[in-house]
């Protein structure tokens, strides 16, 4: 039984270490999948961010497009009902409504600046998860390697209580 | 017509652009490596103290049970040792054990540092010392009750010897030392070397034993001295009952044959002896008478003066018999015949070769002894060569032969003689006995029967042998038992000096005493025998 015994354990032994070492690697690698993953997201949030503003110009261009275009009718009705457009209440008025729209368009580009900061940060975030990600693939890794360690040395001690002295 | 005014559509968001970030780091997946790096840590920890464990284990369990063996032999070497002593006391044996246990236990715990260790081997000590010590006590309790007993024997057999041959105070202070309330007996049974039922029944023994040494001491001074009325004295004694009351049945039976046969002996032998002295007293004188008779022939035959008074006062003091007395009484009145008549002579001579046994010799002798002188048929002077022709063809007859060969196988054959030993034992009775034999063999040979015939030579020597028979199936008395001869192995008293006799003797006295093969009355009969002989060593010295 013993001479059996001897290579069993060895060879038990070395499976189990090889085992450790290759569900690291496993671990490893689909921790570097997902970090890849977070990448992949963090570049989409960054290129999100980017298309806000670019969308919110154009929202702005149209805007002042239109609000021209309510500024015509406005002046047009004084000018319908006798009132002179460029004094008095008219223009009065013409630059209420001006300073409404400047609000207006400064108030999208400062919520497209806050879209783009969220999506900013969700990138962020994906690339903090996908770094994350890779550490713990790293550290997978390396407990691989120890448990095959904590093997082979479980396997060690074995063998020398079992071996006569 | 109504004027549009514009009022702002977009509201500003209330965010502010920071999400909470969901992101948490594990602290398990993060912290795998380290945990298998410290758990790793942790086992090769486990692993090293376990093997550190057992390592220092087996080591401490092999140095103790090296130094556990080395007790254990050593205290097996102590008990055999001890098989080999004779202790005396328990101090002494306490002392012996102590003495040879303390080397043991300095041994066993010699350069132990181990603080785990010691202990234990200390422990194994006391354990073992306890089982060594109870095996050693179990023995050195058997030896102390030997020699208890030994010594107790040895004076209880010195006691009854004392009993049996002393008297008066002697006998009062030897008696209460065997039997008193503080005597041996008393005292084995209160040492614990005998129970009282065996004390009693050794008192009886013992009684029965002084008794039977008495009688026997008795009988063998009656042997010593020869002294058969004593002899038979004792017989008639030991018929009496009230006599050595101590004596059993048995023992008194057969010390009522030892001392009738003794005194049946002794008397034979008194006899004999009286017969032998005068027989020798006789042919002394007889040999005197031939050797006078030669010397004053001679005298005559060269011419030297010899006195009719001189031939006279020889034959007055018994030196001549009548037949010389008057040839020389003639030879001097007459004078000699000039020449013999060789025809006579002739006549003479063939007679004498014709003789079956001495006594036809001396028949023919004496019938031509009174044919000599002057005027008859030979002279004086031509007789005496052939008398001393008729004398030497005396141990040539048929008779003179057949004496010869049937005394030698006497001698051959009857105890142990100086002729032939086939390698059995010689021993002082075997001596004796042939001596004895011999002796008998030769005054029978020499003498004749009731009618004054001649005895037939072969009847002698079958009496004889007879009788040896019957001495080696009776005789168990003076003489030395089998197993004493045992002792003497090969020694033979024989032509040795009294200082070699009597050492032998001393020894063998010595290897009988310290024997167990004997009892107590045996070795004091074997004593007796031995003191006998040292007293009379050349007894055993002649044959």
């Amino acid at each position: 039984m013993t001479t059996m015994a001897v290579p069993l354990l060895i060879a038990s032994t070395a499976v189990a270490a090889i085992g450790a070492i290759q569900a690291g690697k496993d671990q490893k690698k689909a921790h570097d999948y997902n970090a890849s993953i977070n990448d992949r997201n963090a570049k989409a949030s960054d290129q999100a961010a980017e298309q806000l503003i670019l969308q919110n110009e154009v929202d702005v261009k149209k805007f002042r497009n239109d609000f021209d275009d309510v500024q015509d009718a406005t002046s047009q009705a004084f000018r319908y009902n006798g009132w002179m457009a460029d004094t008095g209440t008219p223009l009065k008025v013409a630059l209420a409504n001006a300073s409404e729209a400047d609000d207006q368009v400064n108030v999208m580009r400062y919520n497209a600046k806050v879209g783009k900061q969220e999506l900013n940060e969700q990138g962020v975030q994906q690339r903090m998860q996908g770094e994350l990600n890779r550490m713990y693939g790293r550290n997978a890794a390396r407990a691989g390697k120890f448990k095959a360690l904590g093997s082979l040395l479980s396997g060690a001690s074995s063998y020398a209580a079992m071996k006569p002295v | 017509m109504r004027v549009p005014t514009y009022k702002r559509q977009t509201k500003m968001t209330a965010k502010t652009g920071a999400i909470n970030f969901s992101v948490q780091a594990n602290p398990g997946a993060l912290s795998a490596g380290s945990n298998a790096m410290a758990q790793f840590g942790q086992q090769a920890m486990n692993v090293t103290l376990d093997y550190m464990e057992k390592q220092l284990k087996m080591e401490r369990q092999a140095d103790i049970n090296n130094r556990e063996n080395k007790i254990r032999e050593k205290a097996t070497n102590l008990i055999t040792e001890a098989q080999t002593k004779n202790f005396k006391t328990t101090t002494e044996a306490n002392t012996y054990f102590d003495n040879k246990w303390k080397p043991i236990q300095l041994n066993a715990l010699k350069g132990v540092t181990d603080r785990v260790v010691s202990p234990i081997v200390n422990e194994k000590l006391t354990d073992l010392r306890a089982i060594a010590l109870n095996d050693f006590n179990k023995i050195s309790r058997l030896k102390i009750i030997d020699y208890g007993k030994a010594e107790a024997l040895k004076l209880e057999s010195k006691l009854i010897d004392t009993i049996s041959s002393s008297s008066g105070s002697a006998l009062a202070e030897a008696t209460d030392k065997l039997y008193g309330e503080n005597g041996l007996y008393a005292t084995m049974v209160a040492d614990n070397l005998i129970n009282l039922e065996t004390a009693q029944k050794r008192i009886i023994g013992s009684k029965s034993k002084t008794a039977k040494l008495t009688v026997n001491k008795e009988l063998a001074a009656a042997a010593y001295g020869q002294d058969y009325n004593a002899a038979n004295k004792i017989a008639a004694q030991l018929f009496d009952n009230t006599m050595y009351p101590d004596l059993k049945g048995e023992a008194r039976v057969t010390a009522q044959k030892q001392a009738s046969g003794l005194a049946t002996r002794l008397e034979r032998q008194v006899a004999r002896s009286q017969e032998k002295e005068s027989k020798v007293a006789d042919l002394k004188i007889k040999k005197t008478q031939i050797k006078t008779n030669r010397l004053y022939n001679d005298k005559l035959n060269n011419n030297e003066v010899v006195t009719l008074q001189k031939i006279e006062s020889l034959y007055g003091d018994n030196l001549l018999n009548d037949t010389q007395y008057n040839n020389i009484r003639e030879r001097i009145i007459e004078g000699d015949e000039i020449g013999s008549d060789q025809g006579t002579i002739l006549e003479f001579r063939n007679e004498i070769y014709d003789a079956q046994d001495k006594f036809q010799v001396d028949i023919i002798i004496e019938k031509y002894e009174k044919n000599l002188g002057k005027g008859k048929p030979i002279s004086y002077q031509d007789f005496i060569p052939l008398r001393e022709f008729a004398e030497d063809q005396k141990a040539k007859t048929p008779r003179a032969l057949e004496i010869k060969r049937l005394r030698g196988l006497i001698r051959e054959n009857v105890g142990t003689s100086s002729a032939i030993n086939y390698g059995v034992n010689t021993s002082v009775r075997d001596n004796m006995m042939s001596a004895d034999a011999l002796d008998t063999f030769d005054r029978l040979i020499n003498d004749k029967d009731v009618n004054g015939k001649t005895r037939i030579v072969r009847e002698v020597y079958e009496e004889v042998v007879s009788q040896v028979r019957e001495a080696k199936t009776t005789q168990s008395f003076l003489s030395l038992n089998s197993t004493s001869r045992g002792f003497l192995t090969n020694f033979k008293f024989k032509n040795k000096s009294e200082i070699e006799v009597k050492t032998r003797l001393n020894t063998l006295r010595q290897e009988i005493f310290d024997s167990d093969k004997f009892t107590a009355l045996e070795k004091a009969i074997e004593f007796e025998t031995i003191k006998l002989f040292q007293n009379n060593y050349e007894i055993i010295t002649k044959k």
